[in-house]
């Protein structure tokens, strides 16, 4: 199940995700697409007043010292990153021989936009929720006779960096008529 | 004799007069008092009063009212929307579950569906409800609705709460006129058109998942949502009931609920009860769920669950 | 009424006499009496005002909201209908123990209960988000939710007890009116039936409550004897006080006899009243437990809301007070201990059966949440016309009613 092949197309990082699925679909008329929001395997570059995304390597080939492997061994490069993700080297993910692709835990070199099958590897419990569609959320059909459905990709929710949800401000609170004080503030 | 007799009728017709005199102004007094009522337009047409129950109407019959409620809605709204009358489809009874270890209680679902369903603005109104909960306990006493500070908050979980679409809903049970049932794709629908208003069937769910239109609910025309449907979020009147329909202008058409589209988290499942490949089967069969107040027999199809 | 057509007699030409006559009465009288008429008059338009605004502005004028959906109009229908069936306490000593006292003077708590009922509709239709939808309510023509809702149940009792008590009142006016002695075919069924009847319409109304699953401060049996044990205190109690009032402004003879008959029903229903207050209350404290949590938001507060606790403590008070009174041998040997005592507990009963029994099952909510209640203007401005309106309708019953039964006005002696 694992083993599978993640169908792999261009930079767009879409997924065909049927073959990720166990059981092929038979009656499926529609496919569900994973998504990423991210632009996989570039960093954020600013070069003068505009923004441009460089792929790992261009800066990863061109320099010769060895890199750190660890988030604390960053002295001029990615500081300004968060880290947050257990004990993890960089090397745990990324592959130190190709900048451009990850790394599996065995060794086998991975394309960036396959990022679900390397999270996988330890969060085996996240991967069968969410080929169950019990994890991940999804936009779309939930009758794939009628319609497509899109799936978000891991980094889409997660930075892989710092993979803690963020918090946020949530949704403004009903505003019922009569309402008395919040509770917080008549209780404490 | 005769001459009493003249006094007599005088008398009568003095009183009379008087009488008669006492009960015009009466009368006109309750005209004046009753005046307000004159600018009152819950119904433009003799059809409007006399519309027959969901049940009751052909497909004429509805095709007609339709019609006549966007002409209805681009006067009193002006905006241009279309109402369908979407029919629940064969082999399909829909069931939600809701991961309470993934919610974060950031909203965005009461939200959606304020937006989606066509709700008043100056309220905030939402079908959805989010409360905040103490953790280590599932008493809503603990809990509260009301929270607007940055979530998740410390040793708290959030539990989202609308209608739970029960199999023996206690809300169908008390209402006095029908206007409410479930239909066979499981949900709990409600003709605003024939509901009264007597508000039995808010005092009777366990979840306060009922809403009543207390006045007419305001939406700016830019912001109403135009693809609409007879039992979900066309505009509802005055004085009449409404509840959560699980979008089913979307959902049966195969699309999901707007709440879930707007889950961040991917705490929402939807899908066919009665696929037995579904997620939401998946999930039922292999997570620890539970159903809200099972005490009170109402037999949800709404179910909790957690991950761990 | 259709009974009377099936004698041989003159009754085409007599009935319209008849009521010619009665609306003869009815608008004939002393300073005083249109005095009377004129400030519920008053009265009934500032409530048909203040219904029409909320009708046209939308229920958005009264303080109810979501959390708190039944107020003031249900709380006071729940008080009427025990008003309604309270009346049944004269008819049961008057036909069931042959007490001729009370007989003589029985219409006087069959009017009543017309009254009290007129009010109930009333307030059910204040009630209504779409009164302009009434007609969904009909058997037949709209759509009736039989016998599945409790609501349908209640239209059919609380219709069906109007239409008996206008039988049984129309009758025996009717037939005074005509010199005749009644005949007992034609009503003594009735008045049986009205007794079963009378019990009906209460536990009905505790019913549409107690059904209640997700309510659990409702979601007791014991609401029904309940309903029914505060139905005979307020029923004797404001009978008292109308006989009090009919023999000081009237030439009917009511003797004291049926006041201390009532008096004596009384004794016992008052102590038993407060007798079934003190287990619910046993039984809600002593178990504690979040259903506990409406109890005590009515009798101690909650969560820093103590909106309902001056009201019920208001409530208990003025019913030991009048349980004291009643019980004393004052109260029997001047009459005036006893109107007091009976004013006492009319309003005592009105708050513990109206603000005290339907606002705390929505405070707190379903989910526990706290949303308090105080009824608006608008509501209190409806509810006091819907008061005038069966005051009207009691006044000019007995208007009529009570010279038909003192001989003054029979159908040979008038125009």
């Amino acid at each position: 199940m694992m083993a599978v092949t993640l169908g792999c197309q261009d930079f767009s990082s879409k997924v065909d995700v049927t073959e990720l699925s166990s059981e092929p679909e038979q009656k499926t008329v529609h496919n569900t697409q994973i998504v990423s929001s991210r632009n996989l395997g570039t960093l954020e570059v600013q070069l003068g007043d505009r923004t441009e995304g460089v792929r790992c390597g261009v800066c990863h080939t061109t320099t010769n010292e060895s890199p750190a492997n660890r988030p604390d061994e960053l002295t001029e490069f990615h500081t300004e990153m968060e880290f947050g993700h257990g004990d993890l080297t960089c090397n745990a993910c990324h592959n130190p021989e190709d900048r451009d692709q990850l790394r599996l835990a065995d060794g086998r070199s991975l394309a960036f936009e396959n990022t679900l099958l390397l999270c996988a590897q330890c969060h085996g419990p996240q991967m069968r929720d969410y080929r169950r569609g019990a994890h991940g959320g999804m936009k779309g059909h939930w009758d794939l006779n009628k319609g497509p459905r899109t799936r978000n990709h891991c980094v889409n929710c997660h930075d892989p960096h710092d993979p803690a949800f963020p918090k946020m401000f949530p949704a403004p609170p009903p505003r019922d008529r009569l309402m008395p004080k919040k509770k917080e503030e008549a209780d404490h | 004799m005769s001459d009493s007799e003249t006094k007599e009728t005088a008398g009568i017709s003095r009183r009379t007069m008087l009488k008669a005199g006492g009960a015009t102004l009466g009368a006109a007094a309750f005209a004046r008092a009753f005046a307000p009522l004159t600018e009152w337009k819950p119904t433009t047409s003799v059809d409007d009063f006399l519309q027959k129950h969901y049940k009751e109407m052909s497909k004429t019959d509805m095709d007609s009212v339709l019609r006549r409620l966007e002409v209805e809605t681009k006067e009193n709204y002006g905006a241009d929307v279309s109402i369908e009358d979407v029919k629940p489809l064969d082999g399909v009874k829909f069931g939600y579950a809701l991961n309470l270890s993934a919610c974060i209680g950031c909203r965005k679902c009461a939200d959606a569906c304020h937006k989606e369903n066509n709700h008043d603005r100056a309220t905030n109104n939402s079908y959805i409800r989010v409360f905040e909960m103490e953790q280590g306990s599932i008493n809503f006493e603990h809990g509260n609705a009301t929270y607007d500070h940055e979530v998740p908050a410390d040793g708290k979980y959030y539990m989202p709460v609308q209608c739970q679409q029960c199999d023996n809903p206690p809300c169908v049970k008390v209402c006095p006129v029908e206007a409410t049932w479930k239909e066979k794709d499981g949900i709990v629908v409600v003709d605003y058109d024939w509901c009264i208003g007597c508000r039995y069937c808010e005092a009777a769910c366990p979840y306060h998942a009922r809403r009543f239109n207390w006045k007419k609910p305001e939406v700016p025309a830019e912001e109403i949502n135009p693809v609409q449907a007879y039992l979900a979020n066309r505009m509802r009147p005055q004085g009449t009931m409404e509840k959560c329909h699980f979008c089913l202008h979307r959902t049966r058409k195969g699309r999901m609920p707007a709440c879930l589209e707007a889950c961040p988290t991917g705490a929402r499942v939807f899908g066919n009860l009665l696929d037995p490949e579904s997620e939401i089967r998946w999930v039922l069969a292999n997570k620890r769920v539970f159903v809200l107040k099972e005490d009170v027999g109402t037999v949800p199809s709404f179910f909790y669950f957690f991950d761990q | 009424m259709a009974s009377e057509e099936a004698k041989p007699s003159t009754h085409w030409a007599d009935y319209p006499r008849f009521l010619l006559r009665s609306l003869m009465l009815a608008t004939d009288g002393s300073a005083k009496f249109y005095a009377w008429m004129t400030m519920l008059t008053a009265v009934a338009l500032v409530g048909a005002n203040a219904w029409a605004h909320q009708v046209t502005e939308g229920m958005i004028v009264t303080n109810m909201t979501d959390h708190v959906s039944w107020g003031l109009y249900i709380a006071n229908f729940t008080y009427m209908v025990g008003l309604a069936a309270g009346a049944v306490m004269m008819v049961i000593p008057a036909y069931v123990y042959d007490d001729h006292e009370m007989h003589d003077v029985v219409i006087i708590g069959e009017l009543l209960a017309i009254a009290a009922i007129v009010m109930c509709l009333g307030f059910v239709v204040a009630d209504l988000g779409r009164p302009d939808r009434f007609w969904h309510l009909l058997p037949f023509i709209g759509r009736f939710n039989w016998p599945i809702s409790m609501l349908t149940w209640d239209v059919i009792v609380l219709n069906g007890y109007l239409l008996i008590n206008l039988h049984i009142c129309g009758y025996l006016i009717y037939t005074r009116f005509l010199g005749k002695k009644p005949d007992k075919r034609w009503y003594i069924p009735f008045v049986f039936l009205s007794i079963a009847w009378a019990i009906s319409i209460h536990t009905v109304t505790a019913f549409l409550y107690n059904g209640l699953g997700g309510r659990p401060f409702w979601n007791t049996a014991i609401l029904v004897p309940r309903f029914i044990a505060s139905a005979f205190v307020t029923g004797p109690a404001f009978i008292i006080l109308t006989l009090q009032i009919v023999r000081r402004v009237t030439n009917f003879h009511i003797g004291d006899g049926p006041i201390h008959t009532l008096h004596s029903i009384l004794r016992i229903t008052v102590l038993l009243n407060l007798f079934l207050l003190g287990a619910e209350v046993f039984t809600e404290f002593y178990t504690g437990g979040s259903h506990t949590a409406a109890a005590q938001y009515l009798f101690f507060g909650l969560h820093g809301h103590y909106e309902l606790v001056p009201w019920i403590w208001t409530a208990i008070t003025f019913n030991t007070l009048a349980a004291i009174l009643i019980l004393s041998p004052a109260a029997k040997s001047r009459l005036w201990v006893l109107d007091v005592a009976c004013l006492l507990t009319l309003v005592g009963v009105w708050i513990e059966k109206g603000m005290g029994l339907i606002v705390p099952a929505f405070v707190p909510s379903t989910m526990h949440e706290i949303v308090p209640y105080t009824p608006s203007l608008v509501e209190w401005q409806v509810m006091a016309g819907i008061f005038a309106l069966g005051l009207m309708v009691y006044t000019i019953a007995l208007k009529v009613a009570i010279p038909v039964f003192t001989g003054d006005v029979t159908i040979d002696n008038g125009p």
